[in-house]
């Protein structure tokens, strides 16, 4: 059982990966419950293993999802920053999120698609309020232009679990995009 | 019993460490100590041993001075300072403690392979041998730095017996020096726990194997106790072992193991999610039960019971099941054309009775797969000259399969056959690799298909269809997914059998056996994931004809105990 260090840019560079892998799926189902990802990663010379919990994102789901959070050594909290109703949602799954896991979780929110200025709803400003106030790390990203990928590098975002394989909830803000996710 | 008294030992210097930090300069000195000690270590030997008292002593006023005196002595530090540069101090207490040490630990080493020949008299010639090998290890760990500290205090003698003047150096530069001759003891002392503790890991693998081999009866136990964990928690560990294994060997023969493929199939993630889900349904249906007056309770309860028969009664039916397809297995292999087709209708319709919108289509792909790289291998190649008598069968069967999947599978397959032509697909090893990798897929899939169910159920919309009747349909949707890899299997291990006819059965059977192993071991947890069900369909069933009140209100205000009471 490894320790886990959690860099940002290892998560960061999941979501990447999460989310250009939803692009390429031709057939994107709408998340029932929960799916899962999982990616090798090597810190300080050790393979570690990042189990990913992608959470559904409809609302429906969230008595079940509620369960998967136990355990989980952190959580992405992503909403889209071209539509404020993901914004919008955040509390609510923070709220699930802080009380259905462990104390020490970090949590970081992630304002997704960064790269489409134009049709952005959410103000950066926006989520970096709501990062503060609830103590959460925050960052915008892109999957499309992997921007915040170098400047995340380094940050240790939290405390190091003695998971055997450490677990991630990844809560998409509001229903899940379907297919084109960036 | 010596390894405390080692970390004793280095307890102190973290005490010294702080004060040390205030003498910077000294503290590269403490570097050379080796160095200089041999120098002067052969013309200060004289004064090692009447010293060695005082030494005690003065090192523990030294030692408690300190911090206050460093600052003062500083100043007359100055002149002494080539003096001051030689490493003195606790030398000869560090030197007893050492130098009993390693007789201590012989006497426990010898101790500890006794205490192993009384009890495991057949486990002790292996185990001796090494705690021998590491007794000799330690030993020479302590002895080596011994040696050098040894110097270091015969050095301290000198300094002390030379120049009275040099005391309230000494009372300074004991904190570095001390650092240093900890530091090394540390070190020895981490090789030795390191060591203990390899030999303690060994004698337990020992006498674990030892056992086992000798009292079959234990390993029944060994399995009892792994049958109280979790499913998941074991399969994981399972592949954990194998991970590490194989990271250890990395030239091994390229042997797939279940357990890895199954978990990069996400077929762990899914059972462990089942597990959250079944735990939480089984903690609820306890609590809404001991909420009940006793009659209620019974009444309850024998409904309960009623869903449970019926997954009970699956398990017995499936045994009969086996037994009925060993009797009439050639008429398994005639179905098998028509199989697949229906295969997925019964899916679907499994699926459709239940009343969820869960899809079979990941599994079905999945399954797909595992058919079609059969039959790509099974079909014959130009240039390919295996077996003429078997290649008209052959012939046969993959047109057979090619009518069945139509043109999509033959472009497919095109598809495949280029991806895996330059591993030659009909090596034994590939055949193999891919009989074991598609059970392992297969088998994920249907767990996930069931963990998929599962969900949906708890998702409830409106309750369409009765408990009792979705467990009736479950048990037949776990049947068609045992049969089918059960199917597969026998498939998998006929093409082994068929690629790999011009090899020794020697060498061929042990991998028909463990595609056939893998084989049932996929139908077991698919089975288990199968029971996972039940207190799913039992607080289904509670929720939807007890009290639409009360789950209401537990809708408002989500109980905290269930999410907390998993382990």
């Amino acid at each position: 059982s490894a320790y886990v260090y959690m860099h940002t840019n290892i998560l960061i560079s999941f979501t990447l990966m999460q989310f250009t892998d939803k692009r390429f799926q031709p057939v994107h189902d709408l998340t029932i419950g929960v799916e899962f990802g999982a990616r090798m990663i090597t810190i300080d010379g050790k393979q570690i293993k990042l189990q990913i919990w992608d959470t559904a994102g409809q609302e429906s789901f969230r008595s079940i999802t509620r369960s998967y959070y136990r355990g989980a050594a952190g959580a992405l909290l992503v909403y889209d920053i071209t539509r404020r109703d993901t914004f919008n949602h955040l509390t609510t799954w923070l709220e699930d999120a802080r009380q259905h896991s462990n104390s020490n979780m970090v949590i970081m929110l992630i304002g997704n698609k960064s790269d489409l200025e134009s049709r952005r709803e959410v103000k950066k400003e926006e989520g970096e309020a709501f990062a503060r106030e609830h103590g959460l790390i925050f960052m915008e990203t892109s999957a499309k232009t992997a921007s915040n990928v170098e400047e995340a590098n380094g940050i240790k975002i939290g405390p190091q679990h003695p998971t055997p394989s450490s677990t991630l909830s990844g809560s998409q803000g509001g229903q899940h995009a379907g297919g084109g996710c960036c | 019993m010596s390894l405390p008294q080692v970390t004793m030992s280095q307890a102190p210097s973290f005490e010294a460490e702080p004060s040390a930090d205030t003498v910077v300069p000294d503290q590269e000195s403490t570097q050379e100590v080796p160095d200089v000690s041999i120098e002067t270590a052969s013309t200060l030997e004289s004064f090692e041993q009447p010293q060695s008292t005082e030494g005690t002593t003065s090192d523990n006023s030294a030692k408690a001075d300190t911090t206050t005196v460093s600052e003062q002595s500083d100043h007359a530090a100055g002149e002494q300072e080539v003096i001051c540069d030689q490493p003195v101090s606790l030398g000869p207490d560090t030197e007893e403690e050492v130098e009993s040490s390693p007789q201590e630990t012989d006497k426990s080493w010898v101790g500890w392979s006794s205490w192993g020949k009384s009890i495991l008299s057949s486990a002790t010639s292996t185990v001796g041998q090494s705690l021998s090998s590491v007794k000799v290890k330690a030993g020479e760990a302590l002895r080596l730095h011994r040696t050098s500290v040894g110097e270091e205090a015969q050095e301290d003698g000198g300094v002390e017996g030379g120049a009275d003047a040099a005391e309230s150096a000494h009372s300074v530069d004991s904190p570095t020096s001390n650092r240093g001759v900890f530091s090394s003891i540390t070190h020895a002392g981490k090789s030795v726990i390191s060591g203990g503790l390899d030999a303690l890991e060994f004698i337990g693998k020992k006498t674990m194997t030892v056992l086992a081999e000798s009292d079959p009866g234990f390993k029944k136990t060994k399995i009892l106790m792994e049958k109280t964990a979790s499913l998941s928690q074991m399969l994981k560990e399972a592949k954990e072992k194998e991970r590490a294994r194989l990271c250890n060997q990395p030239i091994s023969a390229p042997s797939p193991h279940y357990g890895i493929l199954f978990d990069d199939y996400q077929g762990l993630s899914h059972l462990e999610a089942l597990e959250i889900l079944s735990n939480e349904s089984e903690v609820k249906v306890q609590a809404f039960l001991s909420s009940l007056t006793e009659t209620e309770q019974e009444e309850v309860k024998t409904e309960l019971i009623f869903i449970k028969e019926i997954f009970i009664r699956q398990e017995d039916k499936e045994a009969q099941e086996e037994a009925e397809v060993h009797e009439g297995e050639a008429e398994v292999s005639k179905d098998n054309a028509s199989d697949s087709e229906e295969f997925l209708s019964v899916l679907t319709e499994l699926l459709f009775e239940l009343h969820v919108a869960a899809t079979p289509d990941k599994l079905n792909k999945a399954r797909r797969r595992a058919h079609d790289w059969v039959s790509e291998v099974e079909r014959p190649v130009t240039t390919d000259t295996v077996g003429r008598e078997t290649e008209d069968h052959l012939n046969k069967e993959a047109l057979d399969e090619e009518n069945k999947n139509g043109e999509n599978e033959q472009e497919k397959n095109e598809e495949t056959s280029e991806e895996t032509k330059e591993k030659d697909p009909r090596s034994v090893e590939a055949v193999y690799e891919s009989s074991v990798s598609s059970l392992a897929e297969v088998t994920a899939r249907s767990i996930e298909q069931l963990h998929k169910v599962a969900e949906l159920i708890l998702h409830g919309q409106e309750q369409e269809k009765a408990a009792r009747d979705q467990a009736q349909v479950l048990t037949r949707l776990t049947c068609a997914m045992c049969k089918e890899v059960k199917a597969l299997a026998k498939k998998f291990s006929d093409t082994l059998l068929y690629v790999g006819s011009p090899k020794k059965a020697e060498e061929l059977n042990p991998l028909v056996d463990s595609v056939l192993q893998e084989g049932s071991n996929s139908t077991n947890y698919i089975q288990n994931a199968f029971q996972l069900l039940l207190p799913v369909l039992q607080i289904s069933h509670l929720q939807s004809q007890h009290c639409h009140n009360t789950t209401q209100a537990e809708g408002a205000t989500p109980n905290p105990s269930p999410a907390f009471l998993i382990v």
